[in-house]
Order: C-alpha cells, then sequence, then structure tokens
C-alpha cells in the first residue's frame, strides 16, 4: 500500500508485515478467487448436513474473534466445485466455516438441508432462512429426541438437536441463506452463507460459442507451449438467458463485524458452559446496540487477507477469498450478497456493473425479454442487507486513445530509433558515427544524421557497416570530403584585450566546412591553446576558434598541428530504421488488430492481443517517446522519479509483460546506458514480471470500511487484476 | 550591488543550496497541446479552441499509410469532420481552510484551482480551451504578480462565512479576469551569436569577399538584415527570430534598431544553404531577416554584436514561484469542478504543493475519476495500482472523455482520510446531442452516433461512438424504443420552446428529449466530521472506527450558506482570504424550465436522502448512465427523494415546466405550480442533518428559485458564452 507516514507508524508496520506474508503467499501459489462451494455434503447431489458451531477467525490485525457459523459435520465427505484438483489448498469444509459453505445446486434440483445445532447450549436454538425459496421443515409433532421447535421465522434445531429443511431450486440465480433464530446476534456472529443455483444444463447453449469465451479454444497460451487455463466456472451462464453468458465468475459476501458484541457472547458462552437447555439463566444477553463496527469484511475475511487464496490453510474458518482476476474482454458474473446488517456502496473500478438479477430475479425489458435486459448500469453496486445481486462486468480498454498493448508499426519507415550520437569523424570520405544503446541497424538501410556540425555530416545515408561492440558503430559514405585532415600551424595567437577569440594561420588553405567541426590543437606554448576546439570561423589560410582562457602570449612552438578531431555532436542525432532488429527482438510489437463487428479483434484466439479495441491500435500514449514505442501520442509522462509507485503497479502505461518491458526500454536510446535496462519499477512485487497485469481496487466507497480495526488499508478492499493472455489465470497451481 | 551585498547573498545562496540537495527541486509542470493525434492542428490554426457542431461521426483516414484498418501499419487518424476539443486544467493538492454554517473553520487536505481560477470563482467549471489554459499571467498582467490568496486576494473579498457583497462579485463585477495555468512561463530559447549584421543589399562594392549563399545579396530590400553567426540559427524561413544586441566587446556598438521589440521578433526570410562569408572574412553561418527600419548602420567587427535566437515558448514549463503564492493554502471543498465534452481530450495535471500545516507529512496525492469506463490503471489515481504525485511534482492526467454523464473525482491515498479530509470534486462530460444544430431531429441524429445510419458529409460510422446493446452489456445511450420527433431546440429558449437567455441541453444523448435541462448544478453531498479533521491538522492517531459526520454539506457548504451567491471566502493560517467554497447550491430556474442536478455523494461514512419539497424529481441517470433498458425502453423515473451511498452519482432533473400542470388540466392551464418568484426546499430527509455541529438548524438544504428569468456574464478571458455562463451557479435569478 502507500508508503508509511508517521500517522499510526506502528499500525502501519505491523500490516506491512501481514501484507508481506500475504503477498509471498499469493507469488507461491497463485491462487485466485472463484465461487467455490459444495453440491453435497454426502455424495448425492443437493443433499447438505450442516452443523452450527463456534470459532475464532483470524484477522489481519492478529486478533482472532470468536465467531459462529456454519459448517460440515465431521466425517462428512463433501462434493467440491470446481474440482478439487484446482485449487492450491485443498478444498476443506471444517466445522464452522464464514461464510458457511456455499451450497451449489441445479435449476429443478430438490435440496435437503440438514441442520445440527452445536452451538453452544447457552446459544439457545439455531436455524437458517432461505429467502426465494419455498421450503418445507420437519417441525411438527415428533417423538425423537430433541425434536425442531417452530420459531418466529423459521423451524429451528434446539441445542444438541437438528431440523431439516427441503425445497426445489426452482430457478436458477445467486442467493444468501441466513439463521432466522434473533438474526441480530446470530448472523453478526457469522451464520450466513450462499447458495447458488445453476441453470439446467449449464445455461443457453448460445453461451458456448460467445467471442469473449476461449474455454476449450487454442489460446496464446498453449501457442507458446504454456497449459491452457482450468475452466473454472460452476456454468456457462447464470441464467437461462443468452444475455447472462459469462467467462468467470466471483462471489463476494459483505458483512460487517462489531467486536464489542462477540466479546459479550464469548464471555456469556464461557460462563455459561454446561447449562443446560430450557433451564432458567441459560441464555445469551447480549447487547447488539448501539451498533458499532470495526471490521468490514468481504468472504469472511479483511484486506490483505482477503487476497490469499481460497481454502488457505491459514484461515481454516474462512475458506472463500476475494481477488478477481480477468483478461480483457472477458464477461465476468459477480456474485454479491449483503449479509451484514449496513448496506455498503461496492465501488468496482474500471467500469460499470449491468445489474442482470436482484435475488434470483432477472432484469429484463417489458418489450422484448427473449433478449434485452433492464437492469441498471452501475459503477457503485450498493449490497443491501440480505439481498443478492449477480451483476455481468468486463474490461476491454475501449477508448483509452492508445494502444494499450504498446504495439508498434513493423517495417520500413515506421519504427525507427533515435540515437543520440557519441562521435562522429570522416576519414576520407567514410564517416563513422558511434552511439550508445544496444540497437543495430541492419547494413544497408538508411540513417538520418540530424544536429552535427559541420552541417556536411548531417544527411540521410545508407549503412555501409554496422556493429555491436561496447558502443555501436555504424559506417556510410558522405559526398563531402573535408581535406586535408591535419593542417600545420604556422601562427597562434589571441586577440588583444579581453577576447577569447584564437586565431590559427595555417600552412594551407583551411576548408570551409571546418566550421563547426571540432580540431585538436597540439604543440604550442602557453600549453592552454592545446587541447580540442570548435572552429568558429574559416577565412583563406586562417581560423578561429574560442579558448577558455584570456590574454594568452602569442604561441610559440617547434612544430604544432590542428588535425581534425569530427563533428561537434551536442544533441546531435541518429534516426535509423532498425527493421527486424527492434530491440528488444519482439514480433509481439507489431500484431495486427482486424476489427470484428463491434471494433475487437477477436479473429484468432492464440493472439497475444485478443479482445484489443482497435481503434486505438498503434496509437502512442505520449509526445516523448517511451521506451521504443513510437512518439507522437498525447501526453508526457514525467520523470518518475517525480512519482511514488504502487505495489501493483505494472510499470507502464502499458498491458502486460510484454508490453510493459517494451514500453519502458528508454535507456536504450541514451548514450550513458551500454545496455538496455528498463525503467520498470522492482517494487511492485503484487505484480510481477510475469504478470503485468491493469489493476483496480474493487472496494467499500463508504471509505472508512477499508480500514481494518482502524487501520489502513484493510477491510472491504480487493484489487481486481486485468491480465493480458500471456498470463495464465490459473487457480490450479 | 556593493561587495559587501554581494557576499551575504552568497552566504545565502549556500545556505539555500544545502536545504535544497536532500529535497531535490520541484518538478512542476503543465500540459495542454494545441494538436494531438485525435484533434490534429498542425497549422495551428486554433481548431481546438472551440466545440465545434456535431454533424455526425469523424472521418478517419484508414490507416496513416493508406492501409485499410486491420493490416499491420500505422495508426488511425482524423480526416474529417474532427468531433470534440482540447480541454486542460490545472490544480493542486495540498490543504487549506474552509468555513462551516456555525463560523467554525476546518482544516482540509485539498484540491485547489491552479488554472480557470476566475471560472471557478464565477461558480463555472474551470476546464479551458488550450488558447486560455496557455494564457500565462504575465501576457495579461505584465508589472502585478499573481499574490497570495488570489483570485480572492485581487477580488478583494471579504472575510468570514459571510460571501462577499454583490457589488463586489465576480460574477457581476470580476476584478481578477484570467483563467490562464498558474506557474506557466515561456521556456528559455537557445542562443546563436551573431558576429556581423548588415541592413540593405549585400554588394560587393560595400562589403568585398561577403557571401550568403542561397539568399539575396545585391537584391536584398532596404529592410532586409544579413546576419552572419557562429552556429547554425536552426529556425526555418518563415519562422520567428529574436534579436538582442550584445554589448559591444572591442568591436563596435551595432544600432539599436536591429533588435526585435519584447514579444515581436523578427521573421526569418532566408537561410544561408552553406558557409558564408562575414563582410571581415571568416566563414560562418548566415541568415536573413525583415526588420522595420531603414538605413542602420552596419556592424562588420568580428566580434559579438548580437545574438540571435528564437521566441520563448510555452512548453509547459512552469515558474514554481506563482505556484507555491497561489497554490498553498488554497484548496476547496467542492475541488475544483471539471467538466468536458464527450469526444474531448481531457489533460488534467495535478500539481502537489505540500502541506503546510502538516510538515511531517509527506503526503502524496493522486486524482481518480471515478466512474471512468474501461480506464486504464495508469490514469486510474489508485496509488497501489499505478503512481502517486510527490510533494513538488507534477502529473498530467489524460482522458479520452468517457460517455456522457456525471462522474466525480477524489485523491485516492488512504481514502477514508483524503475523502474526509476534503479531497472531493466534481466531474460531468457533456453529451454529444448538446452540438447537434438547432432544430435538428435528436432521433436521426443519436442514429449517427449509434452507426444506425450515416449522413453523406461524415459516412464512415465510428465504432467508439455506438452503443449497440445487441453486442455490448455496458451501454445505455441505445435508441429509444419511441422516436418522439424532438430536435434540438434553437440557442436561447428553454425545453419547452419559451424563450430564455439559457440554452436548453441535455444530460445525456438521448434521441427524444428526454433528458433536457435548461440549467445544470453540479451538486456534491459530502460531510465533514470536526473531530477526525483537527485530528487532521494535529499529529493524533486517526480512528476510522469512530468517524461520525456533524457538518452536512451541500457544495461544502450547510444552510444557509448554501444560497449565498458567490464564492465563500475563508481567511487561511496564512493570514490571506482563499475562496474556500466557490460554488453555492442555491438552484436558479427559469419560469417553466428544468433543472439538472448532477447529484454526488462522496461521504465517506453515510448514506443521504436528498428530498424535494414541491418540484417533482425526474431521475434520467444512475452512475453516470442513462436509465433505459436494451431494448430502448425508457426505465427513469418521477419521485421526491433520492437515495445515494458513498461514491454514487445520479442525474435529477428538478422539473418545474409545468408540463404536468398541462397534462392534467389541459394545455395553458391557468393554475402554474411553479411560478416566477417562487421557493421551494430541497434538503436531506435525514433529519439529523439538518444540523451544523450543535447547532440545531441549517445541513444538507437548499432551496430552488423560480425566476422570471435567469441571465449569467462572462469575462472576455472565459471559455464560457453568456448562454452557458447563465445555465450553472454564478448565474443572477431575475425575479420581477
Amino acid at each position: 500500500m502507500r508508503l508509511m507516514n508517521m500517522k499510526n507508524a506502528t499500525f502501519k508496520t505491523q500490516l506491512f508485515l501481514a501484507l508481506a506474508v500475504a503477498v509471498t503467499l499469493s507469488f507461491a501459489q497463485s491462487a485466485f478467487a472463484a465461487a467455490p462451494g459444495i453440491t453435497s455434503t454426502a455424495g448425492s447431489a443437493g443433499t447438505f448436513t450442516l452443523t452450527a458451531q463456534d470459532a475464532y477467525l483470524n484477522q489481519p490485525d492478529g486478533n482472532a474473534i470468536y465467531s459462529w457459523g456454519y459448517g460440515c459435520v465431521s466425517g462428512s465427505s463433501p462434493t467440491f466445485d470446481p474440482e478439487p484438483t484446482y485449487f492450491a489448498f485443498t478444498p476443506t469444509c471444517g466445522t464452522m466455516q464464514v461464510p458457511g459453505p456455499t451450497m451449489i445446486v441445479t435449476e429443478g434440483q430438490l435440496v435437503t438441508i440438514t441442520l445440527n445445532n452445536n452451538l453452544p447450549t447457552a446459544a439457545g436454538n439455531t436455524s437458517i432462512l432461505f429467502p426465494g425459496f419455498n421450503v418445507a421443515t420437519n417441525c411438527g409433532p415428533s417423538t425423537a429426541a430433541n425434536p425442531p421447535q417452530q420459531g418466529l421465522l423459521a423451524c429451528e434445531a434446539v441445542p444438541g438437536g437438528s431440523v431439516q429443511y427441503t425445497f426445489t431450486a426452482s430457478a436458477p440465480g445467486t442467493h444468501a441463506y441466513y439463521s432466522g433464530t434473533q438474526g441480530d446476534l446470530q448472523i453478526e456472529m457469522g451464520l450466513y452463507g450462499a447458495i447458488i443455483v445453476l441453470p439446467a444444463g449449464g445455461g443457453p447453449a448460445s453461451c458456448n460459442t460467445t467471442k469473449t469465451n476461449l474455454y476449450g479454444k487454442t489460446t496464446y497460451l498453449s501457442s507458446i507451449g504454456l497449459t491452457e487455463e482450468h475452466d473454472f466456472r460452476l456454468a456457462h451462464a447464470a441464467y437461462d438467458h443468452p444475455k447472462s453468458c459469462y467467462d468467470r465468475e466471483y462471489l463476494f459476501q459483505w458483512a460487517e463485524m462489531d467486536t464489542r458484541i462477540h466479546k459479550q457472547a464469548e464471555a456469556q458462552v464461557q460462563a455459561k458452559v454446561g447449562c443446560s437447555a430450557g433451564i432458567m439463566g441459560c441464555s445469551l444477553d447480549v447487547q447488539t446496540e448501539p451498533y458499532h463496527p470495526a471490521y468490514f469484511l468481504i468472504n469472511g475475511r479483511s484486506m490483505p487477507d482477503l487476497m490469499d487464496p481460497n481454502y488457505a490453510s491459514e484461515y481454516p474458518h474462512q475458506p472463500y477469498n476475494g481477488n478477481p482476476h480477468m483478461h480483457p474482454g472477458e464477461l465476468t458474473l459477480i456474485r454479491t450478497i449483503g449479509q451484514g446488517r449496513w448496506q455498503h456502496p461496492f465501488h468496482e473500478h474500471a467500469n460499470h456493473v449491468r445489474i442482470l438479477a436482484r435475488d434470483g430475479n432477472l432484469i429484463l425489458s417489458p418489450t422484448n425479454p427473449a433478449s434485452s435486459l433492464a437492469g441498471t448500469l452501475m459503477f457503485n453496486t450498493d449490497t443491501t442487507p440480505g439481498e443478492a445481486f449477480d451483476g455481468i462486468f468486463y474490461f476491454s480498454g475501449r477508448g483509452l486513445n492508445w494502444d494499450a498493448y504498446g504495439h508498434h508499426p513493423a517495417g520500413t519507415g515506421n519504427y525507427t530509433s533515435q540515437s543520440a550520437i557519441a562521435s562522429i569523424k570522416e576519414s576520407g570520405s567514410t564517416v563513422t558515427v558511434t552511439f550508445g544503446g544496444n540497437e543495430i541497424p541492419p547494413v544497408g538501410s538508411s540513417v538520418v544524421i540530424a544536429g552535427v556540425t559541420p552541417a556536411g555530416y548531417n544527411g540521410t545515408f545508407t549503412i555501409l557497416t554496422s556493429a555491436a561492440t561496447s558502443t555501436n558503430t555504424i559506417t556510410f559514405t558522405d559526398p563531402n570530403t573535408i581535406s586535408p585532415l591535419v593542417l600545420t600551424i604556422t601562427g597562434i595567437s589571441e586577440s588583444a584585450g579581453n577576447a577569447r577569440t584564437v586565431t590559427v594561420t595555417t600552412s594551407g588553405t583551411v576548408p570551409s566546412a571546418l566550421v563547426g567541426a571540432q580540431v585538436s590543437i597540439a604543440g604550442v606554448t602557453p600549453t592552454a591553446y592545446n587541447g580540442t576546439f570548435t572552429v568558429t570561423s574559416v577565412a583563406g589560410s586562417k581560423f578561429t576558434y574560442n579558448d577558455p582562457s584570456r590574454n594568452l602570449a602569442k604561441g610559440t612552438f617547434t612544430s604544432a598541428s590542428a588535425t581534425l578531431v569530427g563533428g561537434t555532436t551536442a544533441g546531435a542525432t541518429a534516426t535509423m530504421d532498425l527493421g527486424a532488429n527492434s530491440p528488444p527482438n519482439d514480433p509481439q510489437a507489431s500484431l495486427s488488430c482486424t476489427p470484428d463487428y463491434n471494433g475487437y479483434n477477436t479473429g484468432d484466439s492464440k493472439a497475444l492481443n485478443y479482445y484489443e479495441w482497435c481503434q486505438d491500435h498503434n496509437k502512442p500514449v505520449q509526445v516523448a517517446p517511451f521506451g521504443d514505442v513510437a512518439s507522437g501520442g498525447p501526453a508526457t509522462l514525467p520523470d518518475p522519479n517525480v512519482l511514488t509507485n504502487g505495489q501493483w503497479y505494472g510499470g507502464s502505461p502499458y498491458l502486460g509483460p510484454d508490453a510493459s518491458l517494451r514500453g519502458s526500454m528508454a535507456s536504450c536510446d541514451t548514450t550513458t546506458n551500454a545496455t538496455c535496462t528498463t525503467l520498470l519499477p522492482s517494487n511492485t512485487q503484487a505484480n510481477p514480471a510475469s504478470e503485468r497485469g491493469w489493476a483496480f481496487m474493487w472496494h467499500s466507497h463508504n471509505e472508512r470500511e477499508i480500514t481494518t480495526n482502524n487501520v489502513f488499508p484493510g477491510g472491504m478492499l480487493m484489487m481486481m487484476l486485468v491480465d493480458s493472455r500471456e498470463f495464465p489465470i490459473d487457480e490450479s497451481q | 550591488m556593493s561587495r559587501r551585498n554581494a557576499g551575504a547573498v552568497m552566504s545565502l545562496a549556500v545556505l539555500i543550496s544545502i536545504w535544497a540537495v536532500p529535497a531535490m527541486s520541484q518538478s512542476f509542470r503543465v500540459q495542454c497541446p494545441t494538436s494531438t493525434i485525435t484533434h490534429p492542428d498542425p497549422g495551428n490554426t486554433g481548431v481546438n479552441n472551440a466545440e465545434p457542431a456535431y454533424n455526425g461521426p469523424t472521418q478517419f483516414n484508414s490507416a496513416a499509410l493508406g492501409l485499410p484498418l486491420g493490416t499491420t501499419g500505422d495508426f488511425l487518424t482524423p480526416k474529417s469532420g474532427v468531433n470534440g476539443a482540447i480541454k486542460c486544467q490545472q490544480v493542486s493538492g495540498g490543504d487549506g481552510y474552509s468555513t462551516m454554517g456555525d463560523g467554525n473553520q476546518i482544516f482540509m487536505f485539498s484540491f485547489g484551482p491552479l488554472s480557470g481560477l476566475a471560472d471557478i470563482a464565477a461558480g463555472r467549471p474551470g476546464t479551458q480551451f488550450p488558447y486560455l489554459f496557455n494564457t500565462p499571467y504575465s501576457t495579461v498582467s505584465p508589472d502585478v504578480p499573481l499574490v497570495r490568496g488570489d483570485p480572492a486576494t485581487t477580488d478583494g473579498a471579504i472575510s468570514g462565512a459571510v460571501p462577499f457583497p454583490p457589488s463586489n462579485s465576480p460574477t457581476a463585477n470580476p476584478l481578477f479576469t484570467w483563467n490562464g495555468a498558474v506557474g506557466l512561463a515561456p521556456d528559455v530559447a537557445s542562443v546563436v551569436s551573431v558576429s556581423n549584421l548588415v541592413e540593405g543589399p549585400v554588394t560587393a562594392a560595400l562589403y568585398p569577399g561577403a557571401t550568403v549563399p542561397g539568399c539575396p545579396t545585391t537584391t536584398a530590400s532596404a529592410t532586409t538584415v544579413t546576419a552572419w553567426t557562429d552556429a547554425p540559427l536552426g529556425i526555418p524561413v518563415g519562422g520567428q527570430v529574436v534579436i538582442s544586441l550584445a554589448a559591444a566587446e572591442g568591436g563596435i556598438t551595432a544600432p539599436p534598431g536591429y533588435a526585435s521589440a519584447l514579444n515581436s521578433p523578427w521573421t526569418v526570410t532566408c537561410v544561408a544553404s552553406g558557409s558564408g562569408v562575414t563582410p571581415d572574412g571568416f566563414y560562418q553561418y548566415a541568415f536573413q531577416y525583415t526588420d522595420t527600419n531603414k538605413g542602420l548602420a552596419a556592424d562588420t567587427g568580428n566580434d559579438l554584436a548580437a545574438t540571435a535566437s528564437s521566441p520563448a515558448m510555452l512548453d509547459g514549463h512552469v515558474d514554481p514561484r506563482p505556484i507555491m503564492d497561489v497554490g498553498v493554502m488554497n484548496g476547496s471543498i467542492p475541488a475544483p469542478l471539471v467538466a468536458i465534452d464527450e469526444d474531448d481530450e481531457l489533460f488534467l495535471t495535478l500539481t502537489n504543493v505540500g502541506m503546510i500545516m502538516r510538515p511531517d507529512l509527506f503526503e502524496q496525492h493522486t486524482i481518480h475519476f471515478h466512474g471512468y469506463p474501461n480506464a486504464s490503471s495508469f490514469y486510474d489515481g489508485v496509488p497501489d495500482a499505478s503512481v502517486a504525485i510527490n510533494i513538488g511534482a507534477s502529473f498530467t492526467y489524460y482522458y479520452e472523455a468517457p460517455d456522457a454523464g456525471t462522474y466525480f473525482y477524489h485523491c485516492h491515498i488512504t481514502p477514508p482520510e483524503h475523502l474526509q479530509m476534503g479531497m472531493v470534486g466534481q466531474l460531468y462530460v457533456r453529451p454529444r446531442q448538446n452540438r447537434v444544430p438547432p432544430n435538428q431531429d435528436l432521433y436521426t441524429y443519436l442514429g449517427y452516433q449509434n452507426g444506425i445510419s450515416e449522413p453523406a458529409t461524415n459516412p464512415a460510422k465510428d465504432l467508439r461512438t455506438e452503443c449497440d446493446p445487441t453486442n455490448d452489456i455496458l451501454c445505455s445511450a441505445s435508441m429509444p424504443a419511441v422516436n418522439r420527433s424532438a430536435s434540438r431546440p434553437v440557442a436561447q429558449s428553454l425545453c419547452n420552446g419559451g424563450s430564455s437567455a439559457t440554452t436548453a441541453e441535455y444530460v445525456y444523448n438521448d434521441g427524444d428529449g428526454s433528458t433536457c435541462y435548461d440549467v445544470t448544478y453540479p451538486i456534491q453531498m459530502h460531510g465533514f466530521d470536526p473531530n477526525f479533521h483537527f485530528v487532521g491538522m494535529t499529529f493524533n492517531p486517526e480512528m476510522f472506527v469512530d468517524m461520525k459526520d456533524k457538518y452536512f454539506l451541500l457544495n461544502g457548504r450547510s444552510y444557509p450558506d448554501t444560497v449565498a451567491p458567490g464564492p465563500q471566502a475563508t481567511v487561511t493560517s496564512d493570514g490571506q482570504m482563499h475562496y474556500s467554497q466557490p460554488l453555492p447550491a442555491v438552484i436558479n430556474i427559469p419560469a417553466g424550465g428544468k433543472a439538472s442536478l448532477r447529484l454526488v455523494n462522496l461521504s465517506v461514512a453515510e448514506y443521504f436522502t436528498l428530498q424535494s419539497q414541491g418540484v417533482p424529481m425526474h431521475v434520467v441517470g444512475w452512475n453516470a448512465k442513462l436509465l433505459r433498458d436494451q431494448d430502448g425502453n425508457s426505465t427513469e423515473y418521477y419521485t421526491n427523494s433520492i437515495t445515494l451511498g458513498g461514491g454514487e452519482s445520479n442525474d435529477v432533473i428538478l422539473d418545474a415546466s409545468d408540463d404536468s400542470c398541462s397534462a392534467y388540466l389541459g394545455k395553458g392551464c391557468a393554475a402554474k405550480l411553479y411560478p416566477a418568484n417562487s421557493t421551494f426546499y430541497v434538503y436531506s430527509r435525514n433529519l439529523d442533518m439538518l444540523s451544523n455541529d450543535a447547532e440545531n438548524f441549517g445541513g444538507m438544504m437548499t432551496e430552488v428559485h423560480i425566476c422570471s428569468s435567469v441571465t449569467g456574464t462572462t469575462t472576455s478571458t472565459s471559455s464560457s458564452s453568456a448562454a452557458d455562463a447563465a445555465a450553472t451557479f454564478g448565474n443572477t435569478c431575475s425575479t420581477n
């Protein structure tokens, strides 16, 4: 996060350590989010046996907070979806987790949920509400031990007892489930979770062939020999509707936590251990108002823990994370549930979200419901207590007005490199130029020399030889010649008075082209006459130069000479057509972009720039070159030293490792570095060299909720990364 | 200067350099190009200094190399019908004070204006076309520099929470009228030495042996000056050259007539094609220019006669002194208003001047353009995902204007702190439909944008402006389901056709006129927690959990300050008056008209419900999107209250047109519900928010004034027309 300042220094130091640990873990595991859950606890799809129990939740400030949650009874054998082998950590369903196990069922399925009340006896009855479903229960006359009791809102399991709920998952969608017993306490303590109903058959067939969907096709990854990404979707569509197709999905459950409530519950439960249910005093009296939360949770975790892997072993009771990734163009389904008692304005950076449905009810156009949605477009999607919504998001970079991939045109006349000239000297009619960097123009291509004096050096020439050594050298033939190259000095004196003009008389005629050239004077006394100077004027056998000294005596010598050193190169440039030798030698720099009907490059699923917005193809970002990406764009970037880089900063205005590297090779064009080094910042640990994605913050815009117990950063905050196609978004490692 | 004084200055210089080294020097810069790839103006004709009418999509060369788009080649460049212009703005990041409704002065971390100062003070957006942004203050006021507190200081603003009197109001009688970029200064030019100067023909009789290859010699006119130089001039024929005479160094003094006057350079007429020979016999470079004098004596001694240079250029370099003078403690709430038009390019420069009250903090700042669709992380302003701007540095954020709508911006450094402390501003994008020529059919023109059919003059569609809900799930300005044959009203008329000083415009590209308004008011809902601000000013740990707003603000003001016209000034800890709350929140509506409220909530802690008593709220947009389903059906609705969470925006039209009166009572009904000279109220229905801290009165409330007419004034250096100025804050409500 940002650099630490003196405010809250101690807190921030702790958090930094926590973040560093989190980040390291992320590297090692490369584990991202999804919508993981279970399809059953006992092998028969749609059949779940849950338990409500207590445990302690970990928070990034080091606190362990007493909580209640739903879990799988010990000994059950849950079926996990997606594939357990996809995950870095073995999926688990412990006896208590917050949020509770995400139950994944299919449209039309009969769902049976048995809840065992294993909360401390003093906690009393508990239950589950399934808003949106027509639920049957086993409340009623019973001779069993500890039979369920009908509560106000739900059929409840008594301490040590159980209750059963059955319903048909009649329609697809994302739904909440949560305690129906003393919700102000039990939901606050963590008794909530999600049910996802998948459309029968996985969704409309048209969802298998959307242009954004590359699962099952050959992509850039396999074209360079990497393994294709796993398909992490639970289905291909959220609903039985062609506008609900998606390529990735994430589930976010938002809730806050007031530790005062948890501490009261913990103290009272401990004080009443062993009390008998139903006996006077064997109950809790917890003040749940005034409400003053200090922890703001997504999927039971706070930033930065939130971005650690699903099922990470350090969070045994908080298995689900929030760490969304996507490629450009991919339709991303955001399943969101407000599980707490407050609303949170969930701000998605980077684009709007189309609301598909609320509580599983699609919002469709009245005049064309078969193909037109009517949900709003939001950049802030409020999470409302108890409500679930589904939304579709994508990022494509459309309309940025520069090429996000840093492409530049290939071929002659386009991609050129301008290098500063270190030295330029003519011998006979052959001119030798040295310059910095490691750009190697091909022999036979043209070079434009500009800014050298004498002006005779300037012009467009054909490269004769080209060699990369410690400094690069090219030679070309110049129609101008300067002869002779060594002049014999017959007289040398400085103007009288305060002037610094030295007039040199030679034995022959001084070439007029010498004006502006560098000459080396040697053999004269006083020695202040000797050195390398720029010729300022020429007349017959004489020339002048300015020296730094004044009032020099007339020069004496036995043998003195003026030797042509070469052109004056301050500010001089050599502009070379590098052809195929572009540094780095990178065919990805000149990919093509063929717009489809919508303007995106979707012709070749193997293209690195699949789904590039073609109108901005090859368009540079700034006026002055940033690396080797051609100049001419609108903006000028400042000296990077006046800026502070973030940990998720990709290091350039470009997307992906290749483009970022190419767009940051500015030092290739200076004379100070013989080898190319990149300007990519080194402190971007959270966005490593293999990724260089574009990171966007997804967070609560009631910004005080992006803190953890008064420490920023924390709380309801996660970074969403848009990754180029060369970076596998792969939860399987 | 005496030797003794020189020594003292030297000591001071040493001291300064000791302090300067570890801190590095400042790196302030601004950017406002007059020509870009998207808005080319190679001839500098000024096409980007005005918003052209929308006559159809911008036409592109398929590619610069003539290749069809999609083949490997160059990038797209516009060919004709270029839409939009270039807009620029500079804001400071630093601190400041504002005055709450109970008189309490609150410390803020804040943005302040560093360009468009006069427009901001007048209640208008500070976003400028290049010709206004690129006007240095020295060109309008060569003798009197900007002073601390400007424009409030020059305007003579008076103290406290009371806005200064109308007689002295910038809207009525602005003393400070400049809108350029603070600090902008001409660059230092490169200079060559001139050894010889000759006016008139260069003849063998007068100057034996002298040559000027490729230039007229004997035929040179009496006002042609030939100058020989020690280095190439580097200015082409037709370029401007500044001649400055040199002190004679062992030679003769050239006549002063050779020199060009300040800001009035000579024009180069010829540049020698090879080495020339000076009248005193040396090979040198040479060029010629034309002056306005005749008969100047030649200077042919071989010493420095003059220097020649290019004119001083504006290239974005700035003088840091006025930036610090004006930028320090000039923070305002809301932050400077930004407004652009669809198809514009916006160059928004953030200059971090540091926080004087918190010298312990090395606080960076950023700008997050909240809601920008398909944003790049680079210009998204999230410090974790991009770059943050250090104290003493500038960064220019670059945006191609997104779809029309009400957005906003804020600093994204430690958001719960910097937003609560006040770094929140409003930003909106006006639709293409505002540029449809009068009387033209809105549905047809929306069809041009949406690629349905194109006019003969602009035959190729532009995919960037298209909203095709079949293919794009995230667009809303699709064709309306019903073509209502609405057309653009002529200038200076109401949405419903009546005459007005205002001009009807639109919030969105609706194609049916449903988002038409006559006046538009960006209104920011925000809250300040004075305890947190006190902590922010001092050196104590911040408690986010306990954050509780106690001042409830519309445009940074509580009632009744909300209805006071003109900017509100606060004297800050530097002893100067600063415009701390430039925007009123009073809603003036011409009788029979409609006011667009661009509502945003930037509180970091609260949901706000704003209620309109009397005038119905027509909700046309949410989160910068037109309310319309994918089949073109309107999902707009009427209400009398809206609720927004932090970071949310919506577009409400307060409909005082009495059109509904017509619907109920028959056309031309006598019983007008919203007659001129009536007042209505808009306030927070969270009743505890109608307070100013301990005062049980005030808070989040303002008034709606129905006016017989609403008029505006502008200055000669404002980017607004009078009709534009009437259309927002700083206008005048007539109630006769």
